[in-house]
């Protein structure tokens, strides 16, 4: 394959994307990395906006500290995922930082790159929580045009119990 | 890797999952190819039946008319993949025909077989027939233990949005 895209976050469901990439994908020429940012927070507003709403809201929060801010949390996380794939092989790799809604964005981005494969991690979201808060991974499989993998740790465990809490997010630390 | 569920059937999501299958990941050591024949043809009813129900469906259809399709159709399909899959594996190739409700069927032989992956087609149903039938890679990507490879084609269009909610909540 020539490129695959990969999209992360910061919760530990998007972790899973490591062991699948390293051991079970055959290597490609080049990887995207993407990270969207969600410029709203937890607030679940933004999937109510129009794309015309969506841009305002981009423009009104340019150059300010809670841009900034995002942008530098956006920065870290592809790092890390950076640093970890690169010690993995010899892959080149490209970071991709972008604000809004998730899984339209990853969407987007892999028919502008033109990537042949999206790999995305997956949260145990169920029930209410799911319902509310939405699962990422399903809209990404949804409207993809292309093959998506969805990473999961192969485990001894059941999953987890329904109404996983919605908050199950990795903090990275300064560290990374 | 050491073991790769692919499950097979007559739509063109086949073709795809194995198409991905030599391109996308690493050699597997044992490639199993499952196919769940639908005992019910069209019918919704399937989903319904419980286990008990879906066992009398079984036995009232041994030996009939029915069933002899059925078991051809699945040699034909399986026969057709098995050779197109040892073309492209050194590993080991294992066909499976197993009845009952798609999406069950898929989980209960990744978890039996212990696979370490799942390739599959997309069904490329939409809006109001999606929410009727469902979608048996939806359900398998929602449970499975493994990652999912969801291998699209060009019947799989975007969805509506309004929809998302409902089909949660199944």
């Amino acid at each position: 394959m020539k490129k695959i895209l990969i999209a992360v976050d910061e919760t530990k469901g998007s972790r899973m994307v490591l062991s699948v990439f390293n051991n079970l994908v055959r290597p490609p020429e080049e990887v995207l990395l993407l990270h969207v940012g969600r410029l709203e927070g937890k607030s679940m507003m933004i999937d109510m906006l129009g794309e015309a709403e969506l841009e305002t809201l981009k423009e009104s929060l340019e150059e300010t500290e809670h841009m900034n801010a995002l942008k530098r949390r956006s920065e870290k996380i592809l790092n890390f995922y950076r640093k970890e794939i690169e010690n993995g092989g010899l892959v080149r790799v490209r970071t991709l930082s972008r604000f809004g809604i998730p899984s339209d964005e990853i969407v987007k981005v892999a028919e502008e790159e033109g990537a042949e494969l999206i790999i995305t991690g997956f949260n145990n979201r169920s029930g209410l929580d799911r319902i509310v808060t939405g699962c990422v991974c399903k809209d990404v499989e949804r409207n993809a045009k292309v093959p998506v993998m969805i990473a999961r740790q192969k485990s001894g465990d059941k999953k987890a119990p329904a109404g996983v809490p919605i908050g199950d997010r990795l903090v990275l630390k300064e560290g990374f | 890797m050491k073991k790769i569920l692919i499950p097979v059937d007559e739509t063109r999501g086949t073709k795809e999952a194995l198409a991905l299958f030599s391109t996308a990941v690493t050699p597997a050591e044992e490639v199993i190819l499952l196919h769940v024949p639908r005992m019910q043809g069209g019918s919704l009813m399937i989903d319904m039946l419980s286990d008990a129900e879906l066992e009398t469906l079984k036995e009232s259809m041994e030996g009939t008319a029915h069933k002899d399709v059925l078991d051809r159709k699945a040699d034909k399909i399986l026969g057709f993949y098995r050779a197109k899959v040892e073309e492209r594996t050194s590993g080991a190739v294992k066909t499976m025909v197993r009845e009952g409700i798609v999406s069950d069927v898929i989980l209960e032989v990744a978890r039996e077989e212990d696979v370490d992956m799942i390739i599959m087609g997309c069904s490329g149903k939409s809006g109001f027939d999606r929410l009727i039938s469902g979608c048996a890679t939806n359900e398998v990507e929602r449970l499975a233990e493994v990652p999912v490879l969801v291998a699209k084609n060009d019947g799989c269009q975007k969805h509506v949005y309004g929809w998302n909610e409902v089909y949660a909540a199944q």
